[in-house]
């Protein structure tokens, strides 16, 4: 606990000395009758705060949140003590907005007596936050002077990036020896119709296709096609980013890649991630919900990291990325140092898909519009549609995604580009 | 809320005037009422003090040369205490949710205040017309110097010693 004399109590002294000043100057006793009031309330101040003794327990709703949604935050503080003027406060993330109640209340309370109230907070923007350190003011009533403490009870809140539901998907080229929802070319046990042949020793007689083998007097057996799953490797660009606030390119990016994660585990692919940047981080493939939470635990810490070092995907472990794995780039491809990774990849033979998160309208958003600005972007943007045609000409799957426009819409632009040997069941 | 301070405002600045109703009072109290209201509205403590220290040298020389007058000597007091108190309440609290109960027990104090003020101030008075220093009257303000300076002082000594810690 802090105690501190306000400001306010220097007004209170100078005033009290010019009353003293005037009263023997002007030789009148009359200003210091009217001194009394100030002296009074300085003494007021200047007493020994009591010990004040409480228990404050601080709650959240909800502790994992995706952009945009609510969480409430219920305050309740029990006097042990009288306390005659509290103010509570809780310090805010930037970007939260308070759409009911207030984080700072002033209360008065009784020995024994519970006041219990709550706020709601909206978190527009994806973030890891800590809530939870509460700042408490014992004021005198005169507000001379106060007693400040902070209660810590710190909870992290994590608000995720949105996830917007997918139904085409890129397929993978490859499958991998897991049961999934692709069908494999190769046949074995499954639920597909693959071939039918002349039973050979070995077969399993609960294979056997006995009306085909009635019909041709010879025992046939039916094969079916397997199925099988997939890895998918995200691959984040955090070396740079275009735009302002929230509206950057690396925002879209992680929007997406956080549509493509939950997309493709549902479809019971394993998925990981790379992030790419100043730091180099990753996740090991996987699958499931808690895989997911994994995944989106790595995204809302993924930030544009200064460096001018060129990361080296030699680095990253042949588990995170697998040979047989569909590489899905994110990137608004800003870096050359990111591209230079990208054409490492597709000459080692992954399948990959570039999805180009396009600056343009993200930077031109955050512009007044002139035609200066206009011819800018206008220009900016053909010199970009030359690159991208380069690196399509060099044997990159490239897909330009505007992220106005749906993300389904870009990716559905891949399948130009692909014939894929696997279909999905 | 944030007009709560204006009550004692215009008691403050009206004193003097009401003291000595003439155009020059009348014309500087508006000054001061407004830089107080001005401090009060604005959040900005340095123009209320600046109000209050202008009412108060108007009231000073609405003294000269009338009769004693400790009654208007408490209003001054207990209001100049209010505006400091009011609109330092106001500033404090503003965009806070306030309950009831802590509006009350601010509205209790105040009376309190006032009150001990009105008291304080007469009690003074009273001892003050009992109590007579003798010996030369040119020592008189020699002596009242010296007590303002004591009591200056002491005040600020006791405020000054609980000092805000460092963090």
């Amino acid at each position: 606990m802090t105690g501190r004399i306000t400001r306010a109590s220097l007004s209170t002294l100078s005033l009290l000395s010019l009353a003293l000043l005037l009263g023997v100057l002007s030789g009148r006793a009359e200003l210091i009758f009217a001194s009394v009031p100030l002296v009074l309330r300085l003494l007021a101040a200047a007493r020994r705060p009591v010990a004040s003794r409480y228990t404050l327990v601080h709650e959240l709703s909800a502790s994992r949140l995706f952009e945009g949604e609510r969480t409430t935050v219920t305050v309740s503080l029990t006097a042990e003590t009288s306390l005659p003027q509290i103010e509570v406060f809780e310090p805010l993330p930037f970007s939260a907005q308070v759409l009911s109640g207030s984080p700072r209340t002033v209360r008065a309370l009784a020995a024994g007596a519970t006041a219990r109230w709550s706020y709601e907070l909206r978190f527009p923007e994806r973030g890891r936050f800590t809530l939870g350190n509460v700042h408490l003011r014992f004021w005198e009533p005169s507000g001379l002077s106060a007693v400040e403490t902070i209660v810590r009870d710190p909870k992290t809140l994590h608000v995720y990036p949105r996830a917007a539901p997918l139904r085409r998907l890129p397929v993978p080229l490859r499958t991998q020896a897991s049961a999934g929802n692709y069908v494999s070319p190769l046949v074995g046990d499954g639920i597909e119709l693959g071939e039918i042949r002349p039973f050979a020793p070995g077969d399993r007689v609960r294979h056997v296709n006995w009306r085909a083998s009635l019909r041709r007097n010879r025992l046939y057996v039916t094969r079916y096609q397997q199925e099988r799953n997939a890895d998918v490797v995200l691959m984040l660009d955090t070396l740079s980013q275009a735009g302002t606030g929230s509206s950057t390119t690396l925002h879209a990016s992680l929007r997406a890649a956080v549509s493509l994660a939950a997309a493709y585990l549902a479809r019971k692919d394993r998925v990981g991630l790379i992030e790419y940047g100043g730091l180099l981080r990753w996740v090991r493939p996987g699958s499931g919900r808690p895989h997911f939470e994994r995944l989106l635990s790595t995204l809302v810490q993924a930030d544009v990291t200064f460096t001018y070092v060129a990361k080296d995907l030699d680095l990253v472990p042949p588990r995170v990325l697998p040979p047989q794995a569909l590489v899905v780039a994110l990137s608004p491809l800003l870096d050359d140092r990111f591209v230079v990774a990208l054409r490492d990849l597709a000459g080692r033979g992954f399948d990959l898909i570039v999805l180009v998160v396009d600056p343009v309208p993200i930077v031109r958003s955050g512009l007044s519009k002139s035609l200066r600005v206009d011819t800018a972007c206008r220009l900016w943007a053909l010199e970009r549609r030359i690159q991208l045609a380069d690196l399509a000409t060099g044997g990159l799957r490239i897909v330009e995604w505007a992220p106005d426009e749906p993300i389904e819409l870009a990716l559905s632009r891949v399948s130009r580009y692909r014939r894929p040997r696997a279909q999905v069941g | 809320m944030r007009a709560l301070p204006l009550i004692p405002i215009v008691v403050l600045a009206g004193l003097p005037v009401a003291m000595r109703p003439t155009a020059g009072f009348l014309a500087v109290a508006a000054v001061a009422g407004s830089l107080c209201a001005a401090g009060a509205f604005g959040r900005w403590r340095p123009l209320i003090t600046a109000g209050a220290t202008l009412t108060m040298i108007q009231y000073a020389f609405a003294l000269t040369g009338a009769g004693s007058s400790p009654v208007s000597a408490a209003v001054l007091g207990v209001s100049l205490a209010l505006v400091l108190d009011v609109s330092e309440f106001v500033r404090r609290f503003q965009r806070a949710t306030m309950t009831a109960p802590a509006l009350s027990r601010q509205v209790r104090h105040w009376i309190a205040s006032v009150s001990l003020g009105v008291v304080a101030a007469a009690a003074l008075a009273a001892v003050a017309s009992l109590v007579r220093i003798g010996g030369p009257p040119a020592l008189a303000p020699v002596l009242a110097a010296v007590g303002a300076v004591m009591a200056a002082v002491g005040v600020g000594g006791t405020v000054w010693r609980r000092r805000p810690e460092s963090r």
